[in-house]
């Protein structure tokens, strides 16, 4: 398995020469390191020199499209066991309205217009 | 009397009978921009993050589809007094145990509904306009069930406050994720709305 490093830096404005010791300890670089197989390397590597950018580069862009997709699909909530469980409860003895809510709707009705 | 609030879906043709002098509707996309900019320039509801989606991000995720906004207007003064917008979500169960799986109906997904943001301006707060919202839209989800299935309404609350108004409505907590609330449509079904 070949292996590619991913580096990101949080704040890609170029910075001054000299900075204030707090300041570059703002500045976070992360690292993630991948295995993948000879030949997606091989295909990254191809790809990469066609965009005109450093495999890293090429991606770090990659999985920036890729975090903002899931976000908006993030509409799927995946819920553990115990949470599963409690759902499951709670659609099996689902509360009844109580008296606020029912007066809720009546207060609604003269609010709202349909 | 009329009631003197009306809820709408984020549209200039849902909102021109509201908006438009004459109250007449019409051609009103010239009507209707000037009107919303002006609105979210003025709205104020004490949560700046609510404040400035209103303003920078509502009709873009309208235009992708991502969330509906719903906008509540004082009928009399053409004001906007609150929103919401709504999306659906699929919630994944884990393996339940079987007993348990048996009396539930075996989708792969639950549908849900999900709020995403939910907002009063100020100068409407403390009228119960909240929980006019909410009624609002389980009337909506209470429509979406007769074309299909919905378990009921997700919230992922963003901060204590928000968590107790969904909590006084009956919403009910995970003990997971402290902030995420639930209403089951059976919950819903219960009330005279239609």
């Amino acid at each position: 398995m070949d292996a590619v490093d991913c580096a990101a830096k949080e704040d890609a404005m170029p910075r001054p020469r000299r900075e204030r010791p707090e300041a570059r300890r703002q500045t976070k670089e992360e690292r993630l390191q991948v295995r993948m197989t000879p030949d997606l390397k091989r295909q990254l590597a191809d790809v990469a020199q066609f965009r005109g950018l450093s495999m890293s580069d090429f991606v770090t862009l990659a999985i920036s499209e890729a975090v903002t997709k899931a976000n908006h699909e993030r509409h799927v909530i995946e819920m553990s066991r115990e949470e599963s469980v409690w759902l499951a409860e709670l659609l099996l003895n689902p509360p009844a309205p109580n008296e606020r809510m029912v007066a809720d709707v009546e207060r609604y009705k003269h609010l709202v217009r349909p | 009397m009329d009631a003197p609030f009306a809820i709408r879906p984020l549209r200039a043709q849902d909102l021109a009978a509201i908006i438009t002098p004459s109250g007449q509707g019409g051609p009103d996309e010239e009507a209707f921009k000037p009107w919303f900019s002006g609105q979210c320039d003025a709205f104020s509801c004490g949560d700046s993050a609510l404040d400035r989606y209103l303003r920078t991000q509502i009709t873009q995720d309208l235009r992708r589809d991502i969330a509906k906004p719903f906008v509540m207007v004082e009928v009399a003064t053409r004001r906007l007094a609150g929103y919401y917008t709504l999306s659906t979500a699929s919630v994944r169960l884990d393996d339940l145990p079987p007993d348990t799986f048996k009396r539930l109906p075996r989708y792969p997904d639950f549908p849900a509904v999900l709020i995403g943001r939910l907002a009063i301006d100020h100068r409407y707060q403390g009228r119960g306009l909240g929980s006019a919202l909410l009624i609002d839209i389980y009337r909506r989800t209470k429509r979406i069930t007769l074309e299909a299935a919905v378990l009921g309404i997700i919230v992922d609350a963003t901060d204590d406050a928000a968590r107790s108004f969904y909590e006084k409505h009956q919403f009910q907590r995970s003990p997971v994720n402290p902030y995420r609330l639930i209403l089951p449509m059976q919950t819903i079904r219960q009330l005279a709305i239609e």
